[in-house]
């Protein structure tokens, strides 16, 4: 069981953390094949450890206070957490049927989970370990984005080719925007005026504005000796000023940076093959990105756009988190 | 598309030349026809074409296996060198009885073997697991060829309809025809139809019974405008029209 960050545990957490040498950051990888977690630590880039999780372990999120892992392993029809201190699986959340991704509300107890094969997104108390709520949504849901102020969270569902907005307090279903065919990953901005969807097969992203929940505009890509097939848009990741959204395009191999204020493209830049998901490091310095096929980690810096380095981890790895 | 499908893998895979044998059947001989066309498109060499005649009988009881072992050994005895053996049997009567009993130890392609198909039950990639899993559920058994071609086609129409925003069958039709459809169907890419003769510009998988072993079209044979139009009829060589 998970204790609660009582203060007297959070007081002896921050005298470890104070007394202990300069603590890099952690990096924290979902292997969809291996069933496994690798840690790695981001000022080396080296392997801490491969954790066994569940089956197809995909989505994964931090919780609030960095200690504990959620993996969505979809095959095993749970959520496990899994304690980054002693590195065991410790709980299982019942999640329903098949997880893919989930999101933490920002209250830090409401986990958003999209079930894939089951047309719903579930609601789960992380520190109860209960179901508060099944929200019925489109076919295939897929990605969750969480708006800042925790009011709303939209789900993508891959074959109805929507994006659901849901009212974070009670499961209702505000607004269904069509977007691009087989939306992937919602993210928001931060100040919560407009989300961005990337569509995988319409190769495109939508943004979204909130409250009218219009589809106010959308970004298309083009790679020189690419073909427009090959370009699927798939994890994102805002840089930390906001003024930059980093899109992985899947098997064209690149992350593309896009300007968020004209929403143009400014780079693309070469990464591992298949890239799925990103996570940018606490400082924003880098983007760290999963590539499926070529079963590595790539690192970009995110001043000069440059990608800097490639690190081996599991088979298929999928989902990406930094812990600070 | 089918035969082009795999007569692109074997030019990969530097197996061009190929040994037909072509069954009774009006269905068989459309299929061998695609097969030489196909050949002829991608630099392969059908080196010998011949029917089979034999009819298997009662292949599955008493002695049935000694005999096809026997006419499959004959039938390819003496055969000009060739890298794979390409079957045509449309109905499945025979196809089957050639993987194992050839004379030289040659794969087995076409009709059976490694297959060309639009669907396939091995067929996992791009989030197919999902949808095998959707029909499973529902239907109690494993996704076909033809149960995936009219998913598609009902997909189809309700992806018209909500893109136009409209259930008029002029504009849902105008829309399907129109460049910016676009379909999502488990294949890795978008889907559309093409101008010329209504065809889906699809990807082929190439899957024996239990194992997906490839996708067309192949990296490296490329187009104009989509790699997808590698495989089947294309524009310029195309005789039909839409009326």
């Amino acid at each position: 069981m998970p204790l609660p960050l009582t203060p007297l545990r959070a007081a002896a957490l921050a005298l470890a953390l104070a007394a202990g040498p300069a603590r890099a950051e952690l990096v924290l990888v979902s292997n969809e094949k291996d069933n496994t977690v690798t840690a790695l630590d981001g000022a080396t880039l080296r392997v801490l450890r491969t954790v066994p999780v569940g089956e197809r372990p995909r989505g994964i999120a931090l919780s609030r206070d960095g200690r504990h892992l959620y993996v969505c392993a979809g095959d095993s029809d749970r959520v496990e957490v899994l304690d980054l201190e002693t590195w065991q699986v410790v709980r299982h959340l019942p999640a329903g049927s098949d997880p893919e991704l989930a999101a933490l509300h920002p209250d830090g107890r409401r986990l958003f989970v999209a079930n894939e094969d089951d047309n719903m997104v579930t609601v789960v108390d992380v520190e109860r370990g209960v179901v508060l709520n099944e929200i019925p949504v489109g076919v295939e849901p897929e990605g969750m984005g969480i708006s800042p102020d925790g009011r709303y969270v939209v789900n993508t569902s891959e074959t109805t080719n929507m994006a659901h907005v849901i009212e974070a307090d009670t499961g209702a279903v505000t607004a269904n925007v069509l977007v691009g065919a087989r939306p992937r990953a919602a993210v928001w901005d931060a100040d919560g005026k407009r989300f961005w969807v990337s569509a995988e097969i319409g190769g495109t992203l939508t943004v979204v504005e909130t409250g009218t929940w219009r589809a106010a505009a959308t970004v298309s890509f083009a790679v020189p000796g690419v073909p427009p097939e090959a370009i699927q848009p798939v994890g994102m990741a805002l840089s930390r000023d906001g003024a930059r959204l980093f899109v992985a395009l899947g098997p064209a191999n690149r992350v593309a940076v896009v300007d968020t204020r004209s929403l143009a493209v400014e780079r693309y830049l070469l990464v591992g093959q298949r890239v799925w998901n990103l996570a940018l490091s606490p400082d924003g310095s880098r983007l760290y990105t999963t590539n499926g096929v070529s079963n590595d980690l790539s690192v970009i810096d995110t001043a000069g756009l440059r990608v800097v380095r490639s690190v081996p981890v599991g088979q298929a790895p999928w989902g990406v988190v930094v812990r600070p | 598309m089918l035969t082009d499908a795999l007569a692109q893998f074997l030019a990969v895979k530097r197996w061009r030349n190929l040994f037909l044998a072509v069954g009774p059947g009006e269905g068989d001989r459309l299929y061998a026809e695609a097969i030489r066309r196909a050949a002829r498109k991608f630099g392969l060499r059908v080196v010998a074409d011949k029917p089979w005649t034999h009819d298997p009988g009662a292949q599955r009881t008493d002695t049935g296996h000694v005999s096809i072992a026997a006419e499959a050994a004959r039938f390819t005895q003496g055969a000009p060198s060739h890298d794979v053996l390409v079957v045509a049997d449309e109905a499945g009567f025979w196809g089957d009885g050639l993987a194992w009993r050839t004379t030289d130890p040659r794969p087995v392609a076409g009709t059976h073997g490694l297959t060309p198909t639009l669907w396939a039950r091995p067929h996992e990639l791009w989030g197919a697991t999902q949808l095998q899993r959707r029909f499973r559920a529902r239907a109690n058994r494993w996704m076909t060829p033809r149960d995936h071609a009219a998913w598609l086609a009902v997909r189809a129409v309700g992806e018209a309809a909500t893109r136009a925003r409209s259930t008029e069958p002029a504009a849902v039709a105008a829309y399907l025809r129109g460049s910016e459809f676009e379909l999502a169907g488990f294949k890795g890419t978008r889907l559309s139809f093409r101008d010329w003769d209504g065809q889906l510009r699809q990807p082929v998988l190439l899957a024996g019974p239990r194992e997906l072993v490839s996708v067309s079209p192949q990296p490296g044979f490329q187009h104009q405008f989509s790699e997808l139009d590698t495989l089947g009829t294309d524009k310029p060589e195309t005789r039909c029209r839409f009326r």
